[in-house]
């Protein structure tokens, strides 16, 4: 097992090092650019060939690109992440004071996630072709078909309408005030949360159905076990295999869910940060963003493929 | 039950134009307020008044009074003078509380760079100007009185003696002088790629500082619109003492670096979520503001941010781009109409259609007028829920130069019913004799999606005239760059305002920095190079009535179609407020407003 984590890890910086080229060039396919949107805001500046020339020498964009990759990746090996175009701030210092918001917001969309997930899953499988499994199926296609950028203007506009409530603005920190932070945080942690969790009970739904018509299952019930035991102890962890897969794929589709909730609910982190990097063509902080969020996501699918153990015996790390 | 339907409510209102006058005259009574206790703009500065500015300001009350008339029925003037009344019986301005306004946080405050309008809400309270434009844009005293004007080409600019830089190093609350102020203008025009406004003064000579009170500007040539581009809402002054102490970039990014002689002093900022300012002592304009300080709340989606507001967690439903009249219906049919007042606010930016006159079959100015007379303005018009009105070359909001939407129905390419028809059967005529290939028009680009919708009904208008024409959705960026690259044959985009009809230089002379579509007439060049070389008021608005005529008759260089409006929504126990125009509707000028009634949460 350790060798197996060691080649594991011994290939990060490879796959780190492709995908770097991968967002690098990706981003600079996408047509338009800061320099362009600079040139346009001066109005009623009369920017010409030379304006042109000195921004992009003062981006740095007036090297060939491979230049321009290997300045970056250069400095990025050597601890640099570069600062903003727009702001001017230091990437990792912005990182360092979001990722915190993010992280709360992707632990509450887990603790929601998870049991709501595996939860409705077992239950709807334990109760198949009822009506609660008819209504679990119902609602968790409901999920599914609904975006979560709508759900999440219904749950602000129905409250207010109704009651009118709001939620509370601006942004408190956790450690500033707790309760007001999980009032904000619980509503967009819970709408990130919902749609994965559709997917999550339907798999797990189908991976128990399976489950529960193996033969030791059926023994376990002749022995005289309780349900709770039959369908928890022996059942589920056989069917957890795919849905551990399914649980580390909800860090990619959190930061994706994190993306939107934060942007409706103003909560200061990550993905909004992102969008704000997109919108105004700042390179620096897109690269950086995609770049550690691929690294995280490779390291997170190795800790799920090294999970799988705890769940089946039998699976070795060769 | 029916009040209880949202949904309902949402699809029934619409702008309430009655609403608007009853609003508008509440915000009205609050600069009156002002006017009486001697606390409003400054009358000292009318005096000794410049010519030039005085008579622009004279035109531009005719032109707003005669529009006013036009446009006013009995009936609304009546309700108008009804709640000005009510509201004048309310107790005059009063000190104290603090004012919760929504927030949009681009991170950069340096007004020489400010490409996030966002930005503005803040940085307009910290900073100031010697001048800057009220209501018709008419140029007004700030830190210094209105300019001598000595001749076309040299003004005189007197700074008040009582105007302080806030009490923080490096400045410590020290007088601001001529000195500061020619750095303040001069800077724009530094060599700094970032900075945007670098021609802003491209022909002013020198700004020189006379004595310690008195800067005079000389013109390298007769330029008209001098005094406004001074005046503007990005002319700010920052100091050379904090760029020299902090430097360029924290100037640009960093909160405590920003040390004005604004009304509100920086007190903290925690990035996209909150700005808290509080008042300046020593504020020039005595016994104001009103406010205790200012708090700006960093907030997201439209749906929260309307929420906040009816729910009581902000005083202004927006303040600067989003003053969307279906957000101010919203929040009255949540409110009442008595809670809410929404008052417009001039803006010179609006949608527009670029038309590239070097390209194939635009070539053809026969062409372009037809396309002119098929468009179809109030179908356009009606997609945008009262974010536009009807527009010609010059906002309507430039007076006296802009027309209204009233004139502009008058004429060819804007009419309706039976006479739009005529435009229509004008137009085919116009194509046919250009011998123009009707299948092989190049297809309109459009900024998707926000222009996705007026694309569509461009292109039906243009199938009337048999004109069969694709559409190519592009993203902003790719529709800026398109733009700014001039890599399109017909572009729908937004289009930057400006403060003066000298806009029409650079949009469409041929040497003008946005004439984006090669536009290229001697005889145009001629009327822009008078109209900012002409200082009667009179005069140059016939030079540019004129051009106007020939752009939408003759020329057609652009589509032109639309300018914004903007409604600045706020609760109804804010008094004083004044709308200020400007390009971008990033001016928010507060330090004349004050709570009527202190609601719980904006206390001091």
């Amino acid at each position: 097992m350790r060798n197996y984590i060691f080649r594991r890890l011994l290939l990060l910086p490879l796959t780190v090092l492709l995908l770097s080229i991968f967002v690098f060039g990706l981003i600079r396919l996408v047509p338009g650019s800061v320099i362009d949107a600079r040139l346009s805001a001066g109005f009623p500046g009369t920017a010409d060939a030379d304006d042109r020339a000195k921004l992009e020498a003062h981006f740095g964009l007036d090297k060939p690109v491979h230049e321009q990759y290997l300045t970056w990746i250069g400095q990025i090996f050597t601890g640099d992440f570069g600062a903003s175009w727009l702001t001017k701030e230091e990437i990792l210092d912005n990182f360092g004071r979001r990722m915190p918001v993010t992280v709360e917001l992707l632990l509450l969309t887990l603790i929601i996630y998870i049991p709501l997930g595996i939860g409705t899953g077992v239950w709807s499988a334990i109760r198949q072709n009822r009506a609660d499994d008819y209504g679990i199926r119902l609602v968790t296609i409901l999920f599914l078909a609904i975006p979560n950028f709508w759900l999440a203007t219904l749950v602000i506009v129905i409250p207010l309408v109704l009651w009118g409530y709001a939620p509370p603005v601006p942004y408190v920190q956790l450690w500033e005030d707790p309760g007001t932070n999980l009032v904000q945080m619980i509503v967009p942690a819970a709408i990130a949360a919902l749609a994965g969790a559709a997917v999550l009970g339907r798999v797990a739904r189908s991976e128990m159905l399976e489950v529960l018509r193996q033969d030791y299952v059926r023994t376990a019930y002749a022995k005289g076990l309780n349900e709770h035991v039959v369908v928890l102890r022996h059942s589920l962890r056989n069917a957890m295999i795919p849905l551990i897969t399914l649980i580390g794929l909800v860090f990619a589709n959190g930061v994706a869910g994190a993306v939107i909730v934060e942007q409706i609910f103003a909560i200061p982190g990550m993905g909004r940060y992102l969008v704000q990097a997109l919108l105004t063509n700042d390179l620096p902080v897109v690269q950086v963003w995609m770049l550690i969020f691929g690294t995280s996501f490779i390291l997170i699918n190795l800790l799920v493929d090294l999970s799988y153990g705890l769940f089946d015996p039998r699976i070795r790390f060769q | 039950m029916s009040d209880r339907n949202y949904w309902k409510r949402m699809s029934r209102n619409r702008l309430s134009r009655r609403g608007l006058l009853r609003a508008s005259a509440r915000a009205g009574v609050g600069a009156t307020g002002l006017a009486l206790v001697g606390c409003g703009d400054d009358d000292d500065d009318q005096q000794g008044a410049a010519q030039v500015a005085q008579t622009q300001q004279d035109q531009a009350e005719r032109q707003a009074e005669q529009q006013q008339a036009q446009t006013d029925t009995a009936a609304e003037q009546q309700e108008q003078q009804a709640a000005a009344a009510q509201a004048a019986a309310a107790s005059g301005p009063k000190q104290g509380g603090i004012v919760r306004i929504v927030m949009s946080d681009g991170g950069i405050f340096d007004p020489a760079i400010a490409i996030h309008g966002g930005t503005y809400a803040g940085v307009h309270q910290i900073y100031d100007w010697i001048n800057y434009l009220d209501e018709g844009f008419v140029i007004t005293g700030g830190m210094a009185d209105l300019p001598e004007v000595v001749d076309e080409l040299n003004f005189i600019y007197t700074i008040k003696p009582n105007v302080y830089w806030h009490d923080k190093p490096p400045l410590d609350g020290r007088q601001f002088t001529a000195e500061d102020a020619v750095f303040g203008l001069e800077r724009f025009g530094f060599d700094n790629p970032e900075f945007v406004f670098k021609d802003r003064f491209s022909l002013v000579e020198k700004f020189e500082a006379a004595d310690q009170f008195t800067m005079t500007v000389q013109a390298r040539e007769v330029f008209s619109p001098i005094l406004t581009a001074i005046a503007e809402d990005n002319m700010l002054m920052v100091s050379r003492d904090a760029v020299d102490a902090f430097g360029d970039e924290a100037l640009s990014t960093d909160f405590d670096a920003q040390i004005g002689t604004g009304a509100m002093m920086g007190v903290s900022r925690e990035p996209e979520v909150e700005l808290n300012l509080a008042r300046h002592p020593n504020y020039y304009r005595e016994g104001l503001p009103y406010f205790d300080g200012y708090r700006g709340i960093g907030l997201g989606d439209d749906a929260v941010r309307i929420a906040a507001f009816v729910n009581g967690q902000t005083d202004f439903l927006n303040y600067q781009w989003f003053g969307r009249p279906v957000d101010l219906d919203t929040a009255i049919a949540e409110l009442g109409e008595d809670a809410v007042t929404g008052v417009p606010n001039p803006v010179t930016y609006g949608m527009a259609t670029h038309i590239h006159c070097e390209v194939e079959p635009y070539t053809d100015p026969r062409v372009r007028n037809a396309v002119h007379l098929a468009t179809d303005r109030e179908q356009l018009i009606a997609l945008s829920l009262g974010e536009l009105v009807i527009g010609g070359p010059i906002a309507v909001a430039i007076a006296p130069y802009g027309r209204s939407e009233d004139e502009l129905r008058q004429l060819p390419g804007y009419r309706s019913g039976e006479l739009r028809q005529e435009d229509l059967a004008k137009s085919r005529q116009l194509l046919d004799a250009s011998g123009v290939d009707l299948n092989g028009f190049p297809p309109l680009d459009i900024w998707a999606p926000d222009a996705s919708d007026y694309g569509q009904v461009l292109q039906q208008n243009l199938g009337e005239v048999g004109i069969e024409i694709g559409i190519n959705e592009l993203t902003t960026n790719d529709a800026l760059a398109a733009r700014q690259n001039r890599e399109f044959s017909m572009i729908m985009l937004g289009q930057q305002g400006a403060s003066d009809p000298d806009l029409l230089y650079n949009d469409l002379h041929t040497t003008g920095g946005q004439n984006y579509g090669n536009f290229s007439n001697p005889e145009f060049d001629a009327m822009v190079e008078r109209g900012r070389s002409v200082f009667d008021v009179e005069e140059r608005k016939a030079i540019y009535d004129e051009a106007q005529d020939r752009l939408l008759n003759e020329w057609n260089p652009r589509l032109y179609w639309s300018w914004s409006t903007v409604i600045v929504a706020f609760r109804s126990y804010l008094q004083g407020f004044r709308p200020t125009p400007g390009p971008t509707a990033s001016n928010a000028i507060l330090w004349g407003m004050w709570f009527d009634d202190t609601p719980t949460g904006a206390q001091s």
